[in-house]
């Protein structure tokens, strides 16, 4: 077998002779945020003036240094544009707090919101905001405060704004359910809520689940038929076991369902409810 | 005795004079060791070696494939160490 060339002994050696120092200690590290809070809670302004008064002294004793001359620039820059940022801000928070506290869609003067922009956002306001459903982004913003309130606290019900996809997907989730639990009766029940189906793969599964309903439920022929209105392809579909097992052997063969029990009875006429929301009853 | 400190912050770890000549040595030899390799040998050198890079990530850096970076990595350990080992023997004839 081939050995792999590395670094020799003495190679590393060198390289390890050669590394830096290493990192400070969590002493070192303690002491010098100790020394830098003070810095930080100065503020980040005071901290950005510093080295442009430094640089601007500098470069007044030594103009003909093109280093000097470069930082002066950038500093210079710099400051122009954290004050046009500054300026944006405000103007921009002046122009939100006035449409928000304006009512109606009043032309709103800048002369007067310049004002109340030094004041900061009352965060309440800012809450209801981001509480507001998608659809009023394309409303105008200049909303009172009160009519903001109202409309984030009544909530649509969440069946309403549900789409018929949804829908039809939690039915056949429930009659999966059901026949989980071995009431195909229930599922059967369920699946005739389902109506008009939302897509073609809604309407396929709805097909499935009630050929292997029927099929549990003893309705054996009911159930081949379902099945014979499947897709061709339904021989590599995924339900291809779960068919066979529940509708398979001979079209005359009687399956005997037993009579469903009493809570079985009970639990096909409650509404179904998923496992991990049912309470836990003894 | 009072040790040399970094911008008041931290102390430095205690270091004789010793230790920093022969540190200073050391990382001259290496860059001269390094500045003599090809620049395609040194690259990957100092991704892997220097960088801690993994050997994919540094191919990945240099637009290589895995294999073709496995064998300049190879190559460029067998320079290093060639070149480290003439420079001891010529330190040798120089000290005798």
């Amino acid at each position: 077998m081939k050995r792999r060339a590395s670094l020799d002994i003495e190679a590393v050696r060198l390289i390890e002779q050669a590394s830096p120092e290493p990192p400070p200690s969590e002493e070192a590290c303690r002491r010098m945020s100790r020394h830098l809070a003070p810095l930080f809670a100065a503020g980040a302004g005071s901290l950005s003036l510093e080295p442009s008064v430094e640089v601007s002294e500098a470069a007044s004793r030594s103009s003909a240094t093109g280093l000097w001359r470069w930082q002066k620039l950038t500093s210079a820059v710099w400051g122009k544009l954290t004050l046009g940022m500054l300026t944006t801000a405000l103007m921009a928070g002046a122009f939100w707090l006035g449409s928000v506290t304006s009512q109606g869609a009043r032309p709103a003067a800048p002369a007067v919101l310049a004002a109340p922009a030094l004041a900061p956002a009352p965060p309440p306001v800012r809450l209801e905001l981001f509480r507001v459903e998608p659809e009023s982004a394309t409303e105008p913003v200049s909303r009172s405060r009160p009519a903001l309130a109202a409309r984030a606290s009544v909530a649509k019900p969440r069946s309403a704004t549900r789409s018929r996809h949804a829908d039809g997907l939690a039915i056949l989730g429930d009659v999966e359910l059901a026949l989980r639990r071995k009431e195909p009766r229930a599922a059967l029940a369920r699946l005739d809520e389902l109506g008009k189906p939302a897509s073609a793969q809604i309407e396929h599964l709805a097909r499935v689940l009630r050929a292997i309903a029927l099929c549990d439920a003893g309705r054996l022929d009911e159930g081949r038929r379902w099945i014979g209105r499947l897709s061709p392809e339904r021989e590599s579909s995924v339900f291809a076991a779960r068919l066979e097992a529940a509708c398979g052997g001979s079209p005359g063969e009687a399956r005997v369902v037993p009579e469903p029990t009493e809570r079985q009875a009970e639990a096909a006429s409650r509404p179904l409810t998923p496992p991990y929301k049912q309470s836990a009853s003894p | 005795m009072e040790q040399t400190t970094t911008f008041g912050l931290w102390e430095a770890e205690p270091i004789g004079p010793f230790d920093s000549t022969a540190r200073d040595e050391a990382r001259r030899l290496l860059y001269e060791i390094l500045s003599g390799l090809k620049d395609r040998h040194r690259e990957i050198l100092v991704l892997v070696v220097f960088e801690h890079q993994t050997v994919s990530e540094a191919a990945h850096a240099l637009g290589l494939s895995l294999k073709a970076a496995e064998r300049r990595l190879e190559r460029a350990y067998a320079k290093f160490n060639q070149a480290l080992r003439r420079y001891r023997a010529e330190d040798e004839r120089r000290l005798r």
